[in-house]
């Protein structure tokens, strides 16, 4: 399981919404424009294969910031901002 | 020549040896389901008519690669996936969305599947190029390598080739993806014998069944069927000097495990996304990889279309009910492992065999008793759980001497009774509970609610462990299987019961996580109420989760991993590759 911030720069609206939809299925929505998730490597790979096919190469753009276990422990959150789930265990 | 056929509006074409196993086959246009059509061919040959067995051309490299890899995927059927597997594939679907290239001076056709009725060899060429010579080009993810089992690979495919076209191939290439850079393979005489000795090889595996043995060394590492395979451990259970060699494998997976346990939520589908709804709020909204278990308790609503999305993915679903019965799990339909069940169908025939493993759960679950007591035994030093521990032990000394399953059971039933009998000894004097003996359905006092609601939670994952494995989870050994009840799933319970769930009891009690106020009372019995019951998955997960240090190989794992390991070991021995079957003891 690996960390990744991932951000967004999408033209087009319509694709951004899709790509949008597609993130969310991964990942939680931190802020505008950034989503945070713990992936497992096959899942990386899925969902980087999978905004490759939606995306524009020359117009968009999408970027992937790995965390390593010590970086994670330093991020901060001021405010309201939503977190992405942990490993383990959810009791409803 | 083959059939000719055009799949949707893509430029490739195959050739089919013969059409009607191909039909039988759904193109899933190969995102994230995955048919291994090639295995899946082999698979349907097999059971039609073992003399049209065509071995997979991309097989040829897993025999020489590690014959226990094409031992699993072929005759066991195995699928298992990891990082590496996926990344090759998702190259393979890039590349055959671009259509067909001409460029000036030759031109190149994608995916060709052939088949050769000489080799008996069938499966897909990933480029062939025409020039003033014919020529196929095989794909491998990562950067420039010389491997042998590549250019044995890229052999046999011009082989095939050769055969349909009836023209020489001199030479064939492999293109390194990472690299982009091409080797050229010449295809001499040695290389073309090394095909047909391997292809030989292949039809000696299928046909003997034999397991071939682990290869154990650097080509485990990343190999997605380890976790299956187990390679340290078996050559260390064969060979006792290996003992060092063996370390955790890294692939397992501790996912997300998700209870509901709210009367009246509702479980359904969102994107590809699990979302619980109660009356109108949101109570989670999660992403569903790397989601493991769904636990529903009660009434809760599930929809059918998650169900069949969680059944893709391979996530399972249980049912509880909120007075701790286990009801059952959806999992996805019975994994494709028939040798194993053929093997366990046998040894529940005789009666010796069903003793012999029998034996071993008995032995499993009194030493490990014993060893709960022994421990709680050092504080307190108390006479009578001392006369309970010799009592144990020296019944333990007379399960080798033991020739029926009734005087196992006897055994058995003697030993549980002295264990519950100072079981009220482990409690502590401040906590407000007694327990006077084992009862259930209804259970009388919370202590014994308690055990019986750990007891479900472990049936649940025990039952998820056996068939994973490919077990017929209703053929046991120690408990018969005339109560349609998960017979195997009891057996393999049994050395667990007291290391989990009954020490968590104790832990739960003793340190009064778990109180009064998390009980009700009914005429029907004595239950846990809401916040009681969420208190319990929690630490019922908790201690699933928890990482303890194998006896045997001496690595640290979670108890979650144990589960199916032990369950893998169950299966070797059945299927002959381990002399005997081993409990998992704690010291
Ligand atoms: S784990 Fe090792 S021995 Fe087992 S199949 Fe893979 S490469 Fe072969």
């Amino acid at each position: 399981m690996k960390h990744y911030i991932i951000t967004y720069d999408i033209s087009d609206d319509k694709r951004r919404n899709k790509i949008y939809k597609l993130l969310r299925d991964y990942a939680v929505p931190v802020q505008y424009s950034v989503f945070e998730a713990r992936l497992k490597d096959e899942d990386y790979l899925l969902l980087r294969y999978k905004l490759e096919r939606l995306m524009k190469r020359d117009t968009d753009s999408i970027i992937f910031y790995r965390q390593c276990i010590r970086c994670q422990k330093d991020i901060l959150r001021l405010g309201r901002s939503g977190e992405p789930f942990g490993d383990g265990i959810f009791i409803l | 020549m083959g059939s000719l056929l055009f799949v949707g509006s893509k430029l490739s074409f195959y050739y089919f040896h013969n059409l009607e196993y191909i039909e039988k086959l759904r193109w899933k246009g190969l995102m994230v389901g995955y048919v291994n059509y090639e295995v899946l061919i082999v698979m349907e040959m097999l059971k039609t008519n073992n003399e049209h067995i065509y071995l997979p051309i991309s097989a040829i490299a897993e025999i020489l690669y590690c014959p226990r890899n094409f031992y699993y995927r072929v005759v066991e059927g195995a699928q298992d996936l990891n990082a590496h597997v996926l990344e090759g594939r998702l190259q393979e679907d890039r590349r055959n969305e671009r259509t067909r290239v001409a460029r000036e001076g030759y031109s190149q056709v994608r995916s060709v599947m052939i088949s050769s009725e000489k080799l008996r060899l069938i499966g897909v060429v990933d480029v062939v190029e025409e020039d003033s010579e014919i020529y196929p080009v095989e794909y491998k993810k990562g950067s420039l390598k010389e491997s042998l089992s590549d250019d044995v690979q890229v052999c046999a495919q011009a082989m095939v080739l050769e055969e349909k076209l009836g023209r020489d191939i001199n030479r064939g290439y492999i293109y390194y993806v990472q690299s982009r850079t091409r080797r050229e393979v010449v295809l001499d005489e040695s290389l073309r014998s090394l095909v047909e000795k391997t292809v030989n090889r292949g039809f000696e595996i299928i046909n003997s069944g034999e397991i071939p043995t682990p290869a154990a060394d650097a080509r485990c590492e990343g190999c997605a069927l380890a976790r299956r395979c187990l390679p340290f451990e078996v050559s260390c259970l064969v060979d006792e000097s290996r003992k060092k060699t063996v370390r955790p494998i890294p692939c397992f997976n501790q996912g997300r495990v998700l209870y509901v346990d709210e009367p009246g939520a509702y479980v359904r589908k969102k994107g590809e996304r699990i979302w619980v709804t109660k009356e109108k709020d949101t109570l989670i909204d999660m992403p569903l990889c790397n989601l493991e278990q769904v636990v529903l308790s009660g009434t809760v609503n599930i929809s059918a279309q998650l169900i069949k999305i969680l059944l893709e993915r391979g996530t399972e679903v249980h049912f509880l009910s909120r007075g701790g019965k286990y009801y059952g799990c959806l999992q996805p339909s019975l994994s494709k492992n028939s040798v194993l069940r053929i093997a366990q169908h046998k040894a529940f025939q005789s009666n010796s065999q069903c003793l012999k493993y029998a034996r071993e759960f008995v032995r499993g679950k009194l030493t490990n008793m014993r060893t709960l007591l022994v421990r709680h035994n050092r504080t307190q030093k108390d006479k009578n759980l001392l006369l309970a521990i010799t009592k144990i032990k020296s019944m333990l000394k007379k399960l080798d001497d033991i020739t029926s399953l009734n005087s196992l059971l006897g055994i058995e039933g003697i030993c549980s009774k002295e264990y519950f009998k100072v079981f009220n000894c482990l409690i502590k004097d401040t906590v407000p509970f007694n327990f006077n003996k084992r009862n259930r359905r209804p259970p009388e006092d919370p202590v014994n609610a308690l055990l019986g609601y750990g007891y479900s939670l472990l049936t649940k994952d025990i039952s998820s462990a056996v068939q994973v494995v490919g077990f017929d989870p209703y053929i046991g050994f120690l408990h018969r299987s005339n109560y349609g009840r998960p017979a195997l799933a009891l057996d393999l319970m049994e050395e667990f019961r007291p290391i989990i769930v009954d020490s968590l009891v104790l832990k739960v009690l003793n340190k009064g996580v778990i109180n009064k106020d998390d009980f009700e009372c009914q005429v029907t019995g004595t239950f846990l109420n809401d916040s009681g019951r969420k208190k319990f998955y929690r630490a019922y997960e908790e201690r699933r989760h928890e990482m303890i240090t194998h006896p045997i190989f001496n690595y640290n794992l979670p108890y979650l991993r144990i589960f199916e390991l032990q369950a893998r070991f169950l299966a070797k021995v059945l299927q002959g590759e381990l002399y005997e079957y081993k409990p998992f003891l704690v010291r």
